[in-house]
């Protein structure tokens, strides 16, 4: 099982936004959260 | 002493939402059978919070749920324990990530090409947008 301490830091900060962002919801990606995600490296 | 003191925890919450997401395909009578539960109310009963989710049962409550394991045990624990003792056996046994997550962690190092990206103000507002937050 993976686990929140095998990430990196920049990792984590994702994953503890997400859950902030979601309630915690754990909402899976959806193809227009992929999409999203791609937009936001594009911008990089 | 309330009668219903696990009401409106997160577990309670999800578990009736669960169960209404699943309404067209098994019955709450079927999601108590297949979690092992003798009583059959068991459901009602951590819907409505008279009774919390019994750790030792997360696993199969989670096969009955069709959810992730380790999502149900962290609202379990959060219940059982609270928020405080939660985070505490977190921190020392580590924080279990869900099946949704890794897909999250996958998306993000595959568009960012494994660049191991910061999470700037811009991916928050993004993410805000999405979320509607």
């Amino acid at each position: 099982m993976d686990r929140v301490e095998d990430l990196t830091a920049n990792e984590r900060a994702w994953l503890s936004f997400l859950r902030e962002v979601s309630k915690d919801a754990d909402p899976s990606p959806t193809l227009r959260h992929v999409q999203l995600l791609r937009r936001i490296c594009a911008l990089r | 002493m309330s009668k219903k003191p696990h009401a409106d925890t997160r577990l309670a919450l999800y578990v009736e939402r669960r169960v209404l997401e699943l309404k067209p395909k098994k019955s709450q009578l079927q999601i108590a059978s297949e979690a092992g539960f003798p009583n059959p109310n068991m459901v009602t009963m951590i819907k409505n919070g008279t009774s919390k989710l019994a750790l030792d049962r997360v696993p199969s409550m989670a096969r009955a749920l069709e959810c992730d394991p380790a999502y149900l045990m962290r609202l379990s624990l959060e219940q059982a324990v609270g928020d405080t003792a939660a985070q505490a056996i977190a921190e020392i046994y580590g924080t279990p990530i869900t099946v949704n997550e890794v897909g999250w962690l996958a998306e993000i190092r595959d568009a960012s090409s494994n660049t191991d990206p910061r999470l700037t103000s811009r991916s928050r507002a993004a993410l805000r947008t999405v979320f509607g937050r």
